[in-house]
């Protein structure tokens, strides 16, 4: 039976028609695979890239601050932080709970900053110890998330505040040696470039990059930790008993230049809440090397060491005193207001008679005076790698307002600002044949490459030795005389200077209100340590009296502490025993 | 009639078209093809699944070296954070506060300097060996004497030196002990 021809007809065209349709799509998409994968290919390989890759940086732990002998002073520890994010949290209740418990934080603080964190990850704890880290990320909880931060932690408590300084949140050093050193400390980040699922996770067997930290590097200081607790001890005693201001210690090693410790007062605390008080920024400098003050009478040590090495004058040269001394009409009167009458320039140190360090320095001369005032380093920076170190300041001959009056003001340290830094360095060139330092906080730099020893760097010969010698030993006839008995080391000899300076203001100078400083080194001979000591406006205000204890005390403990033996104690005779010998 | 029914062999149906040529084409039966495909399903499907379970275990694996290279940083985190401790521990701050708290020791006053004389070197002798314990030092009324004689390089001049070969001396002396 044959079939419809008409059904056969429409039949035809039913097919014709689907194998139209099917042809046309299949075109479109190939047309659109065509697009994707073959015009617009570099794009979605872009974006799947993005989508797929996960980079991360690693953060690089940076160096630690050990002091002299290696102890840490200043270290980096990880810690986990938590951040939250509250659109992610599927449970809030659970996860304030969780929170609660291991963070040992009020649930009510949890919440509130659960509930502040609504438009990017907020942190909520920082410092997190590394069990409770592992409570919170075994708990999977989503929406809270735990971050790795370095926190700068100080086993010593907080010692040389103002010389190590501190850093930012971003782990970046923002005063003191943090600061200045912050590039040898900071080391340098790596990154590590993964792939990573739809949940996040890193493909352990999908393709990674890695490019390793490298670790800060480790910095040793020449500050010993013992003697700058000492110094700050001795310090607060001091500003206490003498109800001052402040005050200054530095010790330094005159054969290097090596700071053993440097203390300051008034300070801040590296281990206190907050650190950054907006209150405190002016403790935040490392006064000793950015706060200028006028050195008062020890400024004569440099004043006699040009004029015996210029030959103007020797400790034996004499100066007829009569209390007052007429310059340009302005009369420069002795710290007691009397007059010595016929003294030699040895005389003149023991005395600290104003009106013989200006003739010593009229004898030298302007041109002179300057200029071994600049080769003692005054005028200019030290070189201490502190941040804001000042240069001092003093008029020179070449400026329109010097006039022969700053000349003999000059010579007993007034009129003339300097730094606590300047005056120590100046002083230890003394007692180091006359061969001025530049001083040094950093000892050793260990880096990833191996250690650097930072040898110690020589100024320049600003006396000769001979010069050097007599100097130490005016300065030790300073230091033995009656007046300064009750300071004395028992088998030991210092050398050593006061010094009583007046604090300028408004033009004047305030009246019984001054810088009271000591300034010495020993044992002599072979001094192993140089001692500035200064206290700010004590209720004393001679640096002899007030400042000269302190100067005892440290150099007491520094013979002790360096084991340094006398050269002057003898077994006393069975008839004459002394009241510090003991019998074994 | 019906024996011939009974052991008429029974009519099969007749195989699809295609089938028959392609037998008739290659000469292989149709049960031959059917257990051939079925092989070659079963091993592409074993195959397969081994795959599947490598990529598997991968990624599981994957996993677990996640899991513990993280704990492996907890535990290096912890570390840090002991030797953190330790640093405290050795730090002259907690001396001083164990010290004071704990033992109620307060600070010393005025040091007192303990003089103690260098023992004089040995005179050399001509003709006299250096053995052992040949030579007693001077007594002297600051040095105690030693318990016995006892082999002593001489003095070279370094203080130093010589005061631990007394202290040494000393020790020997309290706790008996001697050759």
């Amino acid at each position: 039976m044959r079939a419809n021809p008409a059904a056969e007809q429409f039949q035809r065209w039913r097919l014709f028609f689907v194998g139209l349709a099917v042809t046309v799509f299949s075109g479109l998409i190939l047309q659109h695979l065509y697009w994707y994968q073959i015009t617009d290919h570099q794009r979605f390989v872009v974006m799947a890239s993005q989508e797929h890759q996960q980079r991360r940086p690693l953060a690089a732990k940076r160096g630690a601050l050990l002091d002299a002998k290696g102890h840490p002073i200043a270290l980096s520890i990880m810690y986990d932080a938590v951040y939250v994010y509250r659109p992610e949290i599927s449970h809030l209740d659970r996860a304030a709970s969780l929170l609660t418990d291991v963070l040992g934080m009020p649930k009510g603080e949890v919440l509130e900053r659960i509930r502040e964190a609504s438009r990017e990850w907020t942190l909520l704890a920082a410092r997190v110890p590394a069990n409770a880290a592992a409570q919170i990320e075994a708990a999977g909880l989503s929406g809270v998330e735990l971050r790795r931060i370095p926190a700068r932690e100080y086993p010593e408590g907080s010692i040389a505040a103002q010389v190590l300084g501190f850093v930012g949140v971003d782990g970046r050093g923002l005063s003191g040696l943090e600061l200045t050193l912050d590039s040898e400390l900071t080391g340098k980040a790596g990154v590590i470039i993964t792939e990573r699922d739809t949940t996040g996770s890193e493909i352990a067997i999908g393709r990674k990059a890695l490019v390793p930290p490298v670790a800060g590097s480790d910095l040793v200081l020449t500050i010993d930790r013992h003697i700058q607790r000492v110094a700050e001890r001795e310090l607060a005693a001091a500003v206490r008993a003498n109800k001052a201001s402040g005050g200054i210690i530095i010790v330094m090693e005159p054969s290097t230049g090596g700071i053993l410790a440097m203390a300051s007062l008034p300070t801040y605390s590296l281990t206190a809440e907050p650190k950054l008080n907006e209150n405190l920024q002016h403790l935040f400098k490392p006064v000793a090397v950015t706060d200028t003050y006028e050195p008062g009478s020890v400024m004569k040590l440099i004043t006699v060491a040009a004029a015996l090495e210029e030959g103007a004058v020797t400790p034996d040269s004499a100066y007829q005193d009569r209390g007052v001394a007429i310059v340009q009409g302005a009369p420069i009167r002795n710290w007691d207001g009397r007059g010595y009458g016929n003294v030699t320039v040895r005389q003149i140190l023991i005395h600290s008679l104003n009106t013989g360090a200006q003739w010593i320095a009229g004898v030298l001369g302007a041109e002179r005076y300057y200029r071994y005032l600049e080769a003692f380093g005054f005028g200019a920076p030290t070189g201490v790698r502190l941040n804001g170190e000042a240069a001092g300041r003093f008029r020179r001959p070449s400026d329109p307002a010097w006039s022969p009056i700053d000349l003999a003001t000059n010579s007993f340290g007034q009129s003339i600002s300097v730094t606590p830094i300047q005056t120590v360095t100046a002083v230890a060139a003394l007692g180091n044949d006359g061969i001025l330092m530049e001083p040094q906080l950093v000892r050793e730099i260990r880096g990833p490459n191996g250690v650097e020893k930072i040898t110690p760097r020589s100024v320049r010969r600003v006396v000769s030795s001979r010069t050097a010698s007599t100097m130490v030993d005016l300065m030790v006839s300073t230091w033995s005389q009656p007046a300064l008995q009750a300071h004395r080391i028992d088998g030991y000899t210092l050398a050593a200077k006061s010094g009583t300076a007046d604090i300028p203001e408004s033009g004047g100078y305030l009246s019984n209100r001054t810088y009271a400083s000591f300034v010495g080194f020993g044992p002599i001979p072979n001094p192993r340590f140089a001692i500035l000591v200064r206290i700010d406006r004590p209720e004393g205000i001679y640096g002899g009296t007030v400042a000269a204890p302190v100067f005892r005390n440290m150099a007491r403990e520094l013979l002790t502490y360096l084991r340094i033996p006398s050269s002057e104690l003898r077994p006393p005779s069975p008839t004459n025993r002394g009241p510090d010998s003991r019998e074994l | 009639m019906a024996r011939m029914a009974l052991h008429a062999p029974k009519l099969l149906p007749a195989p699809p078209a295609g089938l028959a040529v392609i037998r008739r084409r290659t000469g292989v039966s149709l049960g031959t093809l059917a257990s051939w495909i079925g092989v070659t399903f079963l091993l592409g499907a074993a195959a397969f699944s081994l795959y599947l379970i490598q990529v598997s275990s991968v990624a599981t694996a994957g996993y677990e070296l996640q899991r513990l290279e993280a704990e492996r940083k907890g535990w290096l985190a912890r570390n840090e954070q002991l030797e953190l401790e330790l640093a405290k521990r050795r730090s002259l701050a907690w001396a001083e506060l164990q010290a004071v708290q704990r033992l109620g020791m307060v600070r010393g006053s005025d040091s007192v300097y303990v003089v103690v004389p260098l023992p004089k070197p040995p005179p050399a002798r001509v003709g006299e060996g250096a053995g052992v314990g040949s030579r007693r030092p001077e007594a002297s009324a600051y040095a105690p004497e030693p318990a016995s004689p006892e082999p002593r390089s001489p003095p070279t001049g370094d203080d130093a030196a010589a005061l631990v070969d007394m202290a040494r001396g000393w020790f020997r002396r309290l706790f008996g002990q001697g050759s």
